[in-house]
């Protein structure tokens, strides 16, 4: 690396002030197209604006414990709660005045979660990682009880009324701020190391002298605190509060946004929940099907990418400003970084270059499609198009593509795939998965599907069920547990395989 | 000749002065109904290398882990630098003293080697959470010294240049000897080293050796370590302790650990062979 | 009268969740993985027992939906371990663990896809008939004596299965050392599916009597019931069989203690307070042995 000399670097006093520079236009940018007007932006899509200020913040938080702690509690909507209930009942007590009592409302619901934090993360975290699942899973079940059973407090089921709405663009873009700094100082500090070697090699940590309870507790609280915080928001947001809202589902939601965007990213985090907020915006029609949809795109991701969508990749300005000061890109490697994932996504352990180019143009075909369709059905431009028959409403012409894409894509790849693919679990459960979303429509909607569609269905199931029996290849042999080298025995400390 | 007295002269002399860095008393430890290490004893001189071998299977990296405290002793005593270490668990085994290398490699193989090194340097920073958090002068101060002395430790095996990669990415003999270079981060008087040359070739050994009499004469400190190589062992170690099936057979330096019958018994009964 | 009644529903709710707590126990014992789907497992045996006995869809006889529901618990179990859990048998715990959670949404919300979200009412007569046995001024109703009878039965079966029987070797092997198991010829993989199936076929004689003592079956049946059990599981040592089932019997228990005390809304603290204390107390639960890891 002789080139280091010549490397310019940012000097740290200009990082700072660029960035600080950037996030205040960025604030008040957002504020004016929010607040001002400009765009006539409704009340409700305000609101959703501000609930993805909201989810950006438990997203981080919970990044914090998950994505650099390691570890994966399940309660998480339970300091929500908390620090959600604490805010409405001192902004509903009148204690202080408006001004001051909507910081310190704040402030207060942050600590009370932190506290709670403590509480639960002290017994908690000694647990090894499916354990602490269960528990926190438990105390965020209890906390809710906890919410329901006090109803003198806290209203009990009916939920707490008459929460003044606090939280708008400013206030809760400001705390996005101050949650992502908060975090960012302390991942960059000797703390924030201590903290990713518990998720490395706990035993390695505590042999070199870091306090691993201790270290995973405070990741805890502060996890805790900024969900508290982002409670008290949401709960000046809605204006209303009830226990429901704060159930294992909710917990489940903001997983599934850590998850996605990238465990040990909080780039990735902050994307995610905007994107997931947010859609419901645009699926209107597919509302029902969102939580298959999610549960599905889980499952999915777990097994490509098990380190979440942009994995543990950390955004920093400075450094893509570096690289461009000093001509440090080449537009291939950029386009190559950006394909990688995609890649690992969509192309799984494929051997062979010429199969890997025909199975990638084929992927990338049929993700194209499908998100092409899904485009046509929700914009309902397929009649346009003379694509589709009309009366096929919303949703379904998005289904209706992806049945006939699938079912051939089913057929091709999976014929292919038999032949040639080493690693054929992967494939093949992305076939099962095309075939099985066939069925799951195909079963309630047989008479809205028309005879093209349907033929295909009804050709590509049987042919799939049977072509694994007939083609079963050497290189599947070998999928069944017989070791073929004690080389390739899996290792034993957690490691990534194939990730 | 077989030499069983913890007292017993393996110090060298320039640490006769001083304390010994480590005193095992009748150290032993028992899983279920199987004695895995039993009467345990070894007086380690403060500068002094020393070497625990025996066949496969015989409690070495047992008694590490005791010596460490990630298992707790069922009898005897551990004093580490004349401190009795029997209510201390591994986290203040190490603030006491005691570092070491993983038999199968444990580094933090998503973070950078710089991270790593520093990681080690974890409890020579002094700044508490608020300076972290507001990025007071102690937090600036703190991390630049820090990063100079990881630099210069990593300077030890030549890999300062390396400082930037991610430790995962590295050939294996870099992993162990970044092992070595994080476990030297945290300040230890004790080194434990297990089979530090694991995997690596003769040349490799001959530089490992240097290196191992480098880190004890520039930091000066004692180093115990567990290997099988014999020619690094009987090159680089003062003193040897034959570990067989839990128990101490024999103590002494490495001539007369070289030819004592019950040692040699010892591998070529146990159907080692020799493990050069 | 009231001490029997209320022994007698903690005695049955236990079976349940001590059928439950074994499919979950065997599958952590050989693959360390808390399926997080097992609870919906019974909810779709739950299910498919209500449509093959109810006379409005496909009223068949109770031995053939017996059949069915378990065969059908089975199936799904398999399908679900060959997709889902499989591909990751070598990734991070907490990949797995995700996974998991995934699986058992999706099946909850594929049947409320399906069945709608109102629950369905169980036709218990058509399973159990009505009335029931009376032994001095207690009267105990056939449904709970079945069911307890029924699950003490099935474990019987289920520990010869496993102790006398060289699957139930190979499966210990499996749960022991993966890699000696291999390296001995045992196919691990298909260990691992018929492990899951056993798991899940128990799950299903679990929905048949689930269905007949509490006939509301919806899609988020899964959920609380498979918390408990899970709970139970962790009490009664994880990975042990016996303690599944002492642990099925004691949660089961205590529940209706709680219930009968008048704390019906506090079932689920006091139960998750137990699961809480034994676990910090005594991590591996009742029966279980401490495993220590290798440094």
């Amino acid at each position: 690396m002789t080139n280091l000399n010549r490397h310019k670097t940012i000097p740290t006093p200009i990082r700072y002030l660029i960035n600080t520079g950037l996030l205040i236009a960025l604030i008040v940018v957002g504020h004016i197209i929010t607040e001002g007007g400009l765009f006539q932006i409704g009340r409700a899509q305000q609101r959703i604006i501000v609930e993805i200020g909201i989810f950006i913040i438990l997203a981080v938080s919970l990044n914090l414990v998950t994505g650099y702690l390691g570890q994966l509690p399940l309660g998480h909507a339970g300091f929500m709660a908390v620090g959600a209930y604490t805010a409405g009942i001192f902004w509903t007590s009148g204690f202080m005045p408006d001004g001051a009592s909507m910081v310190v409302g704040l402030i207060l619901a942050g600590i009370v979660a932190a506290i709670f934090g403590i509480i639960i993360g002290i017994p908690a975290l000694r647990l090894r990682g499916d354990y602490l699942a269960i528990i926190t899973l438990g105390f965020g079940e209890i906390i809710r009880i906890l919410i329901t059973n006090l109803s003198g407090i806290t209203g009990g089921a009916q939920g707490l009324q008459g929460i003044p709405r606090h939280s708008n663009f400013i206030l809760v873009y400001i705390c996005v701020i101050i949650a992502c700094t908060l975090i960012h100082m302390l991942m960059k500090s000797r703390h924030g190391r201590a903290i990713l070697s518990i998720r490395e090699n706990e035993i390695a940590a505590e042999s070199c002298g870091i306090k691993t309870t201790y270290y995973k507790v405070m990741a805890f609280t502060v996890s805790a605190f900024l969900a508290g915080v982002a409670g008290a928001l949401f709960a000046g947001n809605l204006g209303i509060l009830e226990p429901a809202s704060f159930g294992f589902m909710q917990s489940i939601d903001i997983l599934m946004i850590v998850v996605l965007g990238g465990m040990g990213s909080m780039a990735g985090a902050v994307i995610s929940a905007a994107i997931l907020t947010s859609l419901p915006l645009f699926m209107q029609g597919l509302n029902q099907y969102r939580l298959v949809i999610f549960a599905l795109m889980l499952i999915v991701v777990m097994i490509f990418k098990p380190s979440g969508l942009l994995g543990t990749y950390d955004f920093s300005l400075s450094r893509s400003l570096e690289r461009l000061i000093n001509r440090d890109y080449k537009v291939k490697n950029f386009v190559r970084k950006l394909a990688i994932p995609l890649k690992r996504l969509v192309i799984p352990n494929a051997p062979g270059r010429n199969f890997l180019k025909f199975t990638g143009i084929l992927y990338a075909v049929v993700s194209l499609s499908i998100i092409a369709g899904s485009i046509i059905g929700m914009f309902n431009i397929g009649p346009l198009l003379g694509v589709l028959p009309s009366r096929y409403p919303g949703a379904w012409q998005f289904f209706f593509i992806l049945n006939i894409i699938t079912g051939a894509y089913g057929l091709i790849v999976g014929t292919l795939g038999m032949l040639f693919r080493k690693d054929v679990g992967k494939a093949k459960l992305l076939r099962v998965l095309a075939i099985l979303s066939i069925w799951l429509l195909a079963f309630k909607y047989l008479v809205i599907l028309d005879g093209a569609g349907l033929l295909v269905v009804l050709i590509a199931l049987p042919i799939e069920l049977v072509l694994p029996i007939l083609f079963k290849t050497g290189a599947e042999k070998n999928q069944s547990a017989h070791i073929t080298s004690i080389s390739e025995a899996p290792g034993k400390d957690g490691g990534n395989h194939g990730e | 000749m077989v030499n069983n007295d913890p007292k017993a002269p393996l110090l060298p002399e320039r640490d006769k002065e001083r304390n010994p860095v480590l005193e095992c008393v009748g150290l032993g430890i028992d899983f279920g109904g199987l004695t895995a290490v039993d009467d345990f004893n070894i007086t380690i001189g403060a500068t002094e290398i020393c070497g625990l071998i025996g066949p496969n299977g015989a409690g070495k990296t047992t008694v590490f882990n005791l010596l460490t405290k990630v298992y707790q002793p069922t009898r005897g005593s551990i004093y580490l630098d004349g401190k009795d270490t029997k209510h201390m668990n591994t986290v203040r085994a190490n603030k006491a003293g005691i570092a070491r290398t993983f038999q199968n490699i444990r580094l933090f193989k998503g973070l950078t080697v710089m991270e790593n090194v520093l990681i080690g340097l974890h409890n020579e920073m002094d700044y508490r959470l608020g300076g972290a958090l507001f990025r007071l002068p102690n937090y600036w101060k703190a991390e630049r010294i820090a990063r100079e002395r990881a630099l210069e430790l990593l300077s030890i095996f030549d890999m300062q240049d390396f400082a930037e990669h991610k430790s995962g990415s590295l050939p294996y003999g870099s992993q162990r000897r970044l092992e070595i270079v994080r476990a030297l981060a945290t300040n230890p008087t004790l080194l434990l080293l297990d089979e530090p040359a694991a995997g690596m070739n003769p040349a490799e050994t001959d530089d490992l050796m240097s290196n191992i009499k480098k880190i004890q004469e520039t930091f000066q400190i004692a180093i115990l370590l567990i290997e099988h190589d014999m020619s690094l062992v009987m090159g680089v170690c003062e003193g040897i302790a034959v570990l067989n099936y839990g128990k101490l057979i024999a103590k002494g330096t490495p001539a007369e650990i070289q030819n004592n019958p019950k040692v040699i018994e010892a591998y070529l009964g146990a159907g080692g062979g020799d493990d050069a | 009268m009231f001490f029997v009644s209320h022994l007698v529903n903690g005695l049955q709710l236990g079976s349940i969740y001590a059928l439950v707590a074994l499919g979950y126990t065997m599958v952590y014992g050989i693959i360390k993985l808390l399926n997080f789907a097992h609870g919906d497992f019974i909810m779709v045996g739950g299910y498919i027992a209500l449509f093959s006995l109810s006379t409005t869809f496909f009223g068949l006889p109770p031995a053939v939906a017996v059949v069915l529901t378990i065969v059908g618990c089975m199936l799904l179990a398999v399908v679900v371990e060959k997709l889902a859990y499989r591909p990751l048998r070598n990734a991070p715990r907490i990949s797995v663990l995700i996974t998991a959670i995934g699986v058992s949404l999706l099946l909850q919300n594929l049947a409320q896809y399906f069945f709608g979200a109102t629950p369905m009412n169980f036709p218990t007569h058509l399973l159990i008939p009505a009335g029931g046995i009376t032994m001095g001024d207690v009267f105990v109703a056939y449904t709970p004596l079945i069911t307890i009878i029924a699950a003490l039965i099935s474990m019987v079966i289920l520990t010869y299965l496993v102790q006398r029987t060289k699957l139930g070797k190979a499966m210990r092997a499996v749960s022991e050392d993966t890699e000696a198991a291999q390296l001995m010829g045992i196919n691990v993989n298909t260990i691992i599916t018929f492990t899951f199936a056993v798991g899940a076929g128990l799950a299903g004689i679990g929905a048949l009597l689930y269905g007949a003592g509490y006939p509301r079956i919806e899609h988020t049946l899964g959920v609380m019931l498979g918390l408990m059990a899970f709970v139970a599981a962790v009490v009664g040592g994880i990975g042990s069989i016996p303690g599944a089932m002492i642990g099925g019997f004691a949660i089961g228990l205590v529940e209706a203690l709680v219930t009968a005390l008048g704390f019906s809304e506090w079932r689920i603290g006091a139960v998750f307070l137990i699961l809480i204390i034994v676990l910090m107390v005594r991590p591996t639960g009742i029966m279980g042995r401490s495993m220590m890891e290798k440094v």
